[in-house]
């Protein structure tokens, strides 16, 4: 019978039937679906009220149509009113300063809602200034711009001596759009439009959240387990039948096996969810047709040697460790490098072929970060994947030597925290 | 065939020298006593022979071949810091340190039901570790070291911290497995302890090995005469230079008597100058060899 096996076994079966994993295994993707949801729910729903605005207009030509334009058919409030009522000021030959001054005082005391001020050079001016007490709610904003630019658009044109319909203007005068097409190494064409870019982004981001997540969440939960086997004591009995190497490992597969048995629960609901709402269903589909069978074993060939990598390394600090104050100084060391490797991964996404990146990719703490990123937007060079896997794979056998040795001397240790000094000693020990 | 045999085994902890080369030679079926006070380093030594501590030099074998997978699975060992999985079962408990130890599941629970009846724990089958008592842990500790039914046992400080009646349980037990032929080893700093059930001991202080061989030996050479003396008075003839060396326990005094000094001349001595309601010619205790070589070696 295997030991390495009886200690996975144990880890395993230990973990899964603990309540706070069931609990979490069935509420995790509500709260993070909430946690996506809630948000960008509450930034949408702008109250149902008027917003009165205010234009001084130095041109003099611009302010009659503001008000049709601002309130276009979704601008308007559920009893029928507007939302964007438009108040045109005259400046009546008087001091612009001192009609300001007073405006500046009626949006301060809510009267309005803000003002703005159209420039006498309606062809040349490019900015209109927009004066408010609030200028961080973007949906007012967009409003305001997409009105001015309907309204200013037109009359440019028209002022230029071209006469046309307003809707023809607007038509003729859209900004060009890119279509973005991306030509795998084949030749072929891969992906296109904007959606496969922002489904390829949104993949690699969650793919990399997804990594860095279970890093931080069981890594940490391997070093607890190691604080608690030595604080327990049971520890020394362990070792007196199974080797160092055999109790890491064990735990490590373990600790991985729970966090897959969790993934598979969540994955299994998706695809129910999947299922059930047939309507998105298509537009899934479209969307993860996009995903090449290589990003997802890319994916999860990164993700498991990544996981060793780090599991390993989370481990020794746990043996490193003597109490649960200790454990959080540890566990920042551990995850300074899972954090530089989020960081250089967003430079792997915008510059996925440059040599900096190649060369990211060969140092083993950041090699799932970039890899994972670079895979998924474009594939690099076979023998790049190639020569990345093996110096991941000799960090992990380095990372795993040096962490069964110190696991092996650092867990009987008690008492006082051990310094840097120490634990480059332990490791010189047979 | 010896069951342990360690040449030139020493391990020092930076400055600190734990054991200075020490050789044991353990054969099989003895019940053997690894002595020595506090700090002395009986459990670094121990920790060396179940390979948890690697020996900066010197070799291990037991059962004749170096320490492997094979050999772990024949020992149970009882480390002086007891612990297990404080939120598992008693049975689950019991059942994987058994499954590590070789022992298939079909195989280790009917032994449990045994050894957990044999140890009044029956009811605490399906509690949780941390609901037991100290005590109860302890025994517990001890149904886990010898439940994969070893042919080594490693006790260090088995005795600590159980009550007289657990202590009397244990003694039989340990004594029904050296009569099943199994190899004892186990540490103590109580001599009464070792005196009772080893055959051979080593005594060692600060790391070094101070005496070792048969225990009826040793004590056939230490067998300077000791006398155990009450009397009521004057006790000045205890200065007397034909003591060596005397330990008054309040009750009753024991004087080591000095190299060829002779009882009877003692007895006439303290009969002159108080009255005597005691007089035992003993051989030395285990305990008067440990202080005298421990006070001899430090």
């Amino acid at each position: 019978m295997n030991k390495g096996y009886e200690i996975f076994r144990r880890e395993y079966l230990e973990r899964v039937r603990k309540k706070s994993f069931l609990i979490l295994t069935l509420i995790g993707p509500l709260l993070l679906s909430g946690m996506m949801v809630i948000p960008q729910l509450l930034i949408n729903s702008s109250p149902d009220r008027v917003q009165q605005l205010a234009v001084i207009d130095l041109s003099g030509r611009l302010a009659e149509g503001l008000e049709e334009a601002f309130n276009t058919a979704d601008n308007h409030l559920k009893d029928g009113r507007l939302r964007y009522p438009v108040e045109v000021v005259d400046l009546r030959g008087g001091d612009l300063e001192v009609l300001q001054e007073e405006l500046n005082q009626r949006v301060a005391d809510g009267s309005v809602y803000g003002y703005l001020v159209i420039p006498e050079d309606l062809a040349g001016e490019k900015k209109i200034a927009f004066y408010a007490r609030n200028i961080s709610n973007l949906r007012d904003q967009q409003a305001l711009r997409n009105g001015l630019s309907n309204a200013l658009i037109p009359l440019r044109f028209r002022e230029a001596g071209l006469d046309m319909e307003t809707d023809e203007i607007l038509q003729r005068a859209r900004r060009v759009r890119l279509h973005p097409v991306q030509i795998g190494e084949d030749g072929q064409v891969e992906a296109s439009g904007r959606m496969a870019q922002v489904v390829k982004m949104a993949t690699a981001y969650g793919m990399l959240m997804i990594f860095y997540m279970t890093l931080m969440l069981w890594g940490v939960s391997i070093m607890r387990g190691v604080v608690e086997e030595k604080s327990s004591k049971v520890v020394e009995v362990l070792l007196s039948s199974v080797t160092a190497r055999q109790l890491l490992f064990g735990k490590v597969l373990g600790i991985g096996a729970v966090a897959m048995t969790q993934y598979l629960v969540w994955a299994g609901a998706g695809i129910l969810g999947y299922f059930a709402l047939s309507s998105s269903a298509l537009e899934l589909q479209g969307a993860l047709a996009t995903l090449s069978v290589w990003t997802v074993v890319a994916f999860l060939g990164y993700f498991v040697l990544g996981y060793f990598f780090y599991a390993s390394l989370f481990a020794a600090l746990g043996a490193c460790s003597t109490s649960d104050e200790d454990m959080q100084q540890f566990q920042q060391i551990g995850a300074i490098p899972a954090i530089v490797g989020m960081l250089l991964s967003f430079y792997a996404f915008t510059n996925p072929d440059t040599t900096w990146s190649t060369v990211l990719s060969m140092i083993p703490p950041f090699t799932p970060f970039v890899m994972i990123v670079r895979t998924s937007v474009m594939a690099p060079p076979l023998w790049e994947v190639g020569l990345s896997v093996l110096s991941l794979l000799i960090g992990i056998v380095v990372m795993t030597w040096v962490a069964a040795k110190i696991f092996r001397i650092g867990i009987l240790m008690t008492g006082k925290k051990p310094t840097f000094k120490e634990i480059f000693r332990w490791l010189r020990y047979a | 065939m010896n069951v342990v045999e360690a040449r030139g085994i020493c391990k020092s902890f930076g400055e600190h020298q734990a054991v200075q080369p020490l050789d044991l030679i353990i054969p099989e079926g003895t019940v053997y006593g690894l002595l020595g006070p506090n700090g002395a380093g009986k459990t670094t030594t121990i920790r060396m022979l179940m390979d948890i501590l690697a020996p900066d030099e010197g070799s291990i074998h037991l059962f004749g071949k170096p320490m492997g997978p094979q050999a772990r699975d024949r020992i149970g060992y009882l480390p002086e810091e007891r612990g297990l999985y404080p939120k598992m079962k008693v049975v689950e408990v019991l059942s994987f340190l058994a499954a590590i130890h070789g022992v298939p599941r079909a195989v280790s629970r009917p032994r449990i039901d045994h050894w957990l009846e044999r140890m009044e724990l029956s009811e605490w089958r399906e509690k949780k570790v941390q609901e037991l008592s100290k005590g109860m842990q302890q025994k517990l500790q001890f149904v886990a070291t010898v439940l994969h039914d070893p042919d080594l046992v490693v006790l260090d400080e088995p005795f600590s911290g159980l009550d007289p009646i657990n202590v009397n349980l244990m003694k039989d037990i340990l004594l029904e497995l050296t009569r099943a032929g199994k190899t004892l080893i186990f540490s103590t700093h109580i001599m009464e302890q070792a005196e009772k059930l080893c055959e051979s001991i080593c005594l060692i202080n600060k790391g070094r090995k101070v005496l070792d061989g048969k225990l009826a030996e040793i004590k056939k050479t230490y067998s300077k005469n000791s006398v155990i003396l009450s009397y009521e008075g004057n006790g000045d003839f205890l200065e007397h230079p034909s003591v060596a060396r005397k330990d008054d326990y309040g009750q009753y005094v024991e004087v080591a008597l000095a190299e060829g000094a002779d009882p009877q001349e003692l007895l006439r001595l303290a009969a002159s100058s108080a009255r005597i309601t005691r007089f035992e010619v003993v051989r030395p205790t285990l305990n008067d060899i440990f202080i005298q070589q421990v006070e001899a070696t430090s």
